[in-house]
């Protein structure tokens, strides 16, 4: 099985590793102001999580997730790289805080939404004919230049917002893991696949962008840490190597945990004081994706699985 | 593998077809709630979603959308068209706009009060040099104390002016770009000078990528080394970006200087572009087009950033940019020779050449083409070779161009002055072949090259001027005339929009 397949999306693997990623820059990673002020400025850009109550009265959540869902299709047919969606339905609820809109209205919404974050994060930015298009006409090329002055202007035309991609190198670099470069490139990769997740669902949307990371990287290490379960010595000692970068911790078995839950407690322990997220929060964000990943994994060839957040069991 | 397993039910199938019709299901599924008791509600959407392909072509001409009452008139956009100029956020507040609560909010027994232009300023959280239109400042009075919402405020700063185009009036032409024309022009509420960015909007694609990029950039970055947005104006027809006014770019100020700027006035310069550039790599901003048209300097010798259409937001980059990213002098060979690595260290090499053509008074290389440019570079540094840019062997463009090998010459042969106050070594950090192993802003910043300049250099708060450190001055340069701001017009700056 294809780790590239964790993408849920398509067999855009070969695409996938020929585009080119900014190599890690020191200078972003090194410097504990970059995460601070990330961490500083995330709130300005949160939506109002309770806007379903507090401010439409025609649109409800399950139509979100429609459009949300519709949306992440149309940016994986089109290799949109994975902030562009993220990024786009931040820009969505936030504009959806803020003003009722009609239900009929909501894909047109979704669709500017896109427009603009495409305009931010890609270059050249996605068709706006395509995106006609792909809404089976059902909007215009007026229409989406309208509503994207309308967007800009409702939103302050603050649309850098801060996403959980935006942590996620933050994070690992900080969580000084010491999983062979494979398996680092599978937990970066799954934590994205969970970013992307969450945003499809409305419960994460009053969940800070670090918080939805931290967890999504929870996530993904959790999923990777059973294919060390069969050599309990070796994880010890994966444990011991990731404690021994900062307070050393006993990785003899305490209180009848199993390595694996040791090792877990000690990521949440790191989370902690990279994010100074409280754990509960943290594990309980964890915790929402584990239910998203059982409930989104009915497949047959899953209903055996034991590790829900192992996406390669799940999605097969 | 296919999504539709990840998504637990077929309601994307149609999507196969490329397209896919969500309002006219949501309208469709407003029908069916009508009609249905609320207990079905969740069984309804549920056969919704399972016999979804037919309702895609079932209910494709669902008039009831374009009919029906529009909750929200597209006429919006012109209502509110305006950022205010404080930055403050108003997305959290959870109440929708169309609430708009009264400018009354308290009485004061007091009526005779007189309100002041001050207290208006205060109130609004106005810039203090602000002008308030006296028939604001009468219709204010009614009006004076108790908290202010932030629609109010909102409809305050509207009254003031902000976000309208009469507030502005336009003087000369600047110059011209593809998608905006700039104009120097004055404020009526300051009286201040402003730069009018204007972009037309006729084109298909609406709002171009490099204004969204960099109003929403810029919003972000408050710092006394970048150019401060003040306003943002949008009509049917175009956009204008309202931007603080800086009498000249450093292009300008070197030319006008005829020969080479001062020592101290170099340092002053750098330390300044190194200042602005290390806060925009520390919020993940690159600026990716440094060039001197770029960095406009005010009479005081304040030295911002300016146009930063082509910076974004530092995420992972997945695809290639267009080969234009930076002006040719000033674009490392890296990416000269296709590297898509775009990280913080794209901009230091460009930072390397503009020292150098502050001290020597000449650009460093000013090449016609990619070839040209790369020669240039050879030529003085030397030709690449793996010990001092591993992986070079490998660059199959490198090879294609077959470049002799040069050995490079010295640079102080070229500019004796760069063996002063170690120039040369802070010099060589950011002309390095390898982008990873170049001097980063923030380390630069305290090179021995700035050790003149004082220590509270270093202690700076963001928005604090170089110059409220104490003893530190420009120097007046031979041949400078000070202009006052009023002759600009042979004025040059970058329209690489």
């Amino acid at each position: 099985m294809d780790k590239m397949d964790l993408l849920c999306c398509e067999n855009a693997s070969v695409e996938l590793d020929m585009k080119c990623k900014a190599y890690l820059d020191p200078v972003l990673l090194k410097d504990d102001r970059v995460l601070l002020n990330l961490l500083n400025l995330e709130e300005k850009y949160m939506p109002n999580s309770r806007y379903f109550s507090c401010v439409q009265t025609d649109v409800e959540p399950h139509m979100r997730e429609m459009v949300a869902h519709w949306m992440l299709q149309l940016c994986q047919e089109e290799r949109q790289e994975e902030e562009v969606f993220t990024l786009a339905m931040n820009m969505m609820d936030r504009f959806l805080s803020l003003v009722k809109v009609r239900r009929d209205q909501l894909q047109l919404l979704g669709t500017v939404c896109l427009f603009l974050s495409s305009k931010i994060k890609e270059s050249p930015p996605l068709d706006p004919t395509l995106l006609v298009q792909y809404t089976d006409n059902s909007v215009t090329l007026e229409e989406i230049r309208k509503w994207e002055l309308l967007v800009l202007s409702r939103l302050k035309w603050d649309l850098a917002a801060i996403t959980p991609h935006a942590f996620l190198d933050q994070i690992i670099a900080r969580l000084h893991l010491s999983f062979p470069e494979p398996e680092m490139r599978l937990v970066r990769e799954h934590a994205t696949f969970f970013i992307t997740v969450c945003a499809t669902d409305v419960r994460f949307t009053s969940n800070p962008p670090s918080m939805v990371a931290a967890a999504a990287v929870a996530s993904a290490i959790q999923g990777i840490l059973p294919r060390h379960q069969s050599d309990e010595e070796e994880m010890s000692a994966a444990a011991a190597a990731a404690a021994a970068a900062s307070a050393p911790i006993s990785v003899t078995a305490r209180g009848g945990l199993t390595a694996a839950q040791q090792y877990m407690q000690e990521v949440y322990h790191r989370l902690h004081a990279i994010t100074q997220i409280d754990t509960d929060c943290l594990k309980e964000c964890h915790r929402q994706i584990e239910i998203w990943t059982q409930n989104n994994g009915e497949s047959p060839s899953t209903s055996t699985s034991t590790t829900p957040t192992d996406m390669r069991e799940v999605m097969f | 593998m296919d999504i539709k397993m990840l998504h637990k039910s077929s309601t994307f199938s149609s999507f196969t077809s490329g397209t896919a019709k969500i309002g006219s299901w949501f309208s469709h599924i407003g029908d069916r709630r009508r009609k249905n008791s609320a207990n079905s509600v969740l069984k309804t959407s549920k056969s919704l979603q399972l016999g979804e392909s037919s309702l895609a072509s079932g209910f494709y001409h669902v008039s009831e959308s374009s009919q029906t009452s529009r909750s929200l008139q597209l006429g919006v956009v012109h209502e509110v068209p305006r950022i205010g100029s404080d930055g403050e956020s108003e997305e959290a507040s959870g109440a929708s706009d169309e609430v708009t609560s009264p400018l009354n909010v308290k009485l004061r027994h007091n009526k005779n009060r007189r309100i002041t232009q001050e207290d208006i300023n205060k109130r609004l959280s106005l810039p203090a040099d602000l002008r308030v239109p006296d028939a604001f400042l009468q219709k204010q009075s009614i009006s004076p104390d108790g908290p202010l919402s932030r629609a109010s405020r909102r409809q305050s700063l509207s009254e003031i002016g902000f976000g309208r185009m009469e507030t502005y009036t336009k003087l000369d032409k600047l110059g011209e770009g593809t998608y905006a024309t700039v104009y120097k022009g004055r404020s009526r509420l300051t009286d201040n000078l402003v730069a009018l960015k204007e972009i037309r909007l006729e084109h298909e694609e609406g709002a171009p990528c490099t204004a969204i990029r960099e109003v929403s950039l810029l919003k972000e970055l408050k710092h006394a080394n970048i150019v401060t947005l003040h306003d943002i104006v949008h009509t049917d027809k175009s956009l204008t970006l309202v931007f603080e006014y800086l009498d000249r770019d450093l292009k300008q100020y070197m030319d006008e200087c005829g020969a080479q700027l001062s020592m101290n006035n170099v340092k002053i310069f750098l330390f300044q572009l190194l200042r602005g550039l290390a806060y925009c790599h520390q919020r993940r901003v690159l600026h990716r087009d440094l060039k001197p048209q770029n960095l406009l300097i005010n009479d005081l010798g304040e030295l911002k950033l300016a146009d930063f259409g082509l910076a974004r937001a530092k995420s992972v980059p997945t695809k290639t940019y267009s080969n234009e990213v930076v002006t040719l002098w000033y674009r490392p060979p890296d990416v000269l020779l296709g590297s898509t690595e775009y990280s913080t260290q794209i901009d230091m090499w460009g930072v390397g050449c503009i020292m150098y053509e502050m001290i020597s008074g000449r650009p460093l290389f000013p090449g016609a083409t990619v070839e040209d440019e790369l020669h240039l570079i050879f030529r003085t540094l030397g030709t690449p070779t793996e010990a001092n840019w591993s992986g070079i062997s490998n660059n199959e463009e490198f090879a294609q161009y077959s470049f002799p090998t040069h050995t490079g010459e010295p640079l102080l042969a070229r500019a004796p002055r760069l063996a002063h106050d170690s120039a040369l070594g802070l010099l060589t950090k950011f002309l390095l072949y390898e982008a990873k192993k170049r001097i980063s802003a923030a380390a630069a910043m305290k090179h021995p090259f700035f050790e003149s300049l004082g220590h509270t250099i270093h202690t700076l708060k963001d928005q604090d001027s170089i110059f409220s450190c104490p003893g530190l001055m420009l120097t007046r340069d031979h041949n400078y005339k000070q202009t006052n701001g009023g002759q600009a017009k042979t004025r040059r700056q970058s329209m690489h929009f």
